[in-house]
């Protein structure tokens, strides 16, 4: 079920990075960068395939690549999906 | 003492690079990095410190490679300040003061897992940018790869023996991430939309403004330098 929820969508944007980077979703705050949560580029891509394909409908590859924080993302999917 | 190694596999390129490999890393901070770059190192996790210092140590000895070859000038490594954008682009600034009249160069920085750090620097006074990319060849998932090559990259991929794979889509890799680099927009632009194709086949350059690329393998490491002269 897609949610407006800001504290939901924090949930979703969380999980996504958990379950490509492997790393419990817990130690991933919202002002984490995340060129920094990644271990290396390549890394860093699959995440930003990751939200591409998790969102497929409302945000592109460089829509994402352009951000640069976890709230940042956070905050984008809120406000596509407030516009819609 | 220097408590760094170092084996300046300095190059006859129009770009110079070094590698770097350091060990007690905490005790040298003050003799490679700038205050700034130290407070930045300070709010960094332990193997991102490690990175961090790699990476500064190998751009830092590139630069003085740099100067002391084009203006005769010793640059001591924590006056030469490395700072990046969000994204990683970075920025030198020389902050000795006897040497503010000095353009700095152009710097490009890649490290991989513990494996050290390289960077290389492009001579700004022939208005040009240098991506550099060091990656240990590894496997990739399949649809990553998809992802990040082109029709074309895919079906020279499918050509090469299965037991190259991981080396091919480890250079492949390298040589997009340098050209991005390069490009001052790392992977905020999408690493399908470069063709490398080109750089490996020797048709032709795959950009036009590209006037150059090395690559070097050593090992179970690849590292790919990208110069790119400015319109």
């Amino acid at each position: 079920m897609i949610t407006d929820s800001r504290a939901d969508i924090s949930v979703e944007v969380r999980t996504i990075i958990a379950n490509t980077l492997g790393v419990p979703v817990e130690n991933i705050q919202e002002s984490s960068a995340i060129t920094e949560l990644s271990q290396d580029s390549i890394q860093l891509f699959e995440l930003l395939l990751a939200f591409e394909r998790a969102y497929t409908t409302e945000v592109s590859y460089e829509d994402v690549a352009k951000l640069n924080t976890v709230n940042d993302i956070i905050a984008y999917v809120h406000s596509v999906r407030s516009i819609h | 003492m220097q408590s760094y190694a170092n084996p300046t596999p300095t190059l006859a390129l129009p770009v110079s690079w070094h590698y770097s490999f350091i060990a007690n890393h905490d005790s040298i901070t003050p003799e490679i990095l700038s205050p700034q770059e130290r407070t930045l190192y300070l709010t960094k996790t332990s193997s991102r410190q490690v990175d961090f210092l790699r990476g500064r140590a190998a751009a830092k000895r590139a630069v003085a490679y740099y100067l002391k070859q084009s203006y005769n000038v010793t640059v001591l490594p924590y006056e030469c300040e490395i700072l990046a954008d969000p994204w990683g682009a970075l920025s030198v600034t020389i902050t000795n003061t006897d040497l503010q009249n000095i353009t700095p160069p152009h710097v490009s920085i890649s490290h991989t897992s513990d494996r050290g750090a390289s960077a290389g620097v492009a001579d700004p006074r022939v208005h040009s940018q240098i991506g550099v990319d060091m990656e240990e060849i590894r496997m990739f998932k399949p649809e990553t790869v998809r992802e990040f090559l082109n029709e074309h990259e895919l079906k020279f991929l499918t050509q090469q023996p299965c037991s190259q794979e991981n080396f091919w889509c480890t250079l492949f890799w390298t040589l997009k991430e340098g050209v991005l680099k390069a490009e001052g927009c790392g992977l905020r632009k999408h690493p399908r939309s470069v063709n490398v194709l080109p750089y490996i086949t020797r048709r032709d350059r795959p950009h036009k403004n590209m006037t150059g690329h090395w690559t070097v393998v050593h090992d179970d490491i690849i590292l790919s330098i990208i110069l790119k002269t400015l319109s």
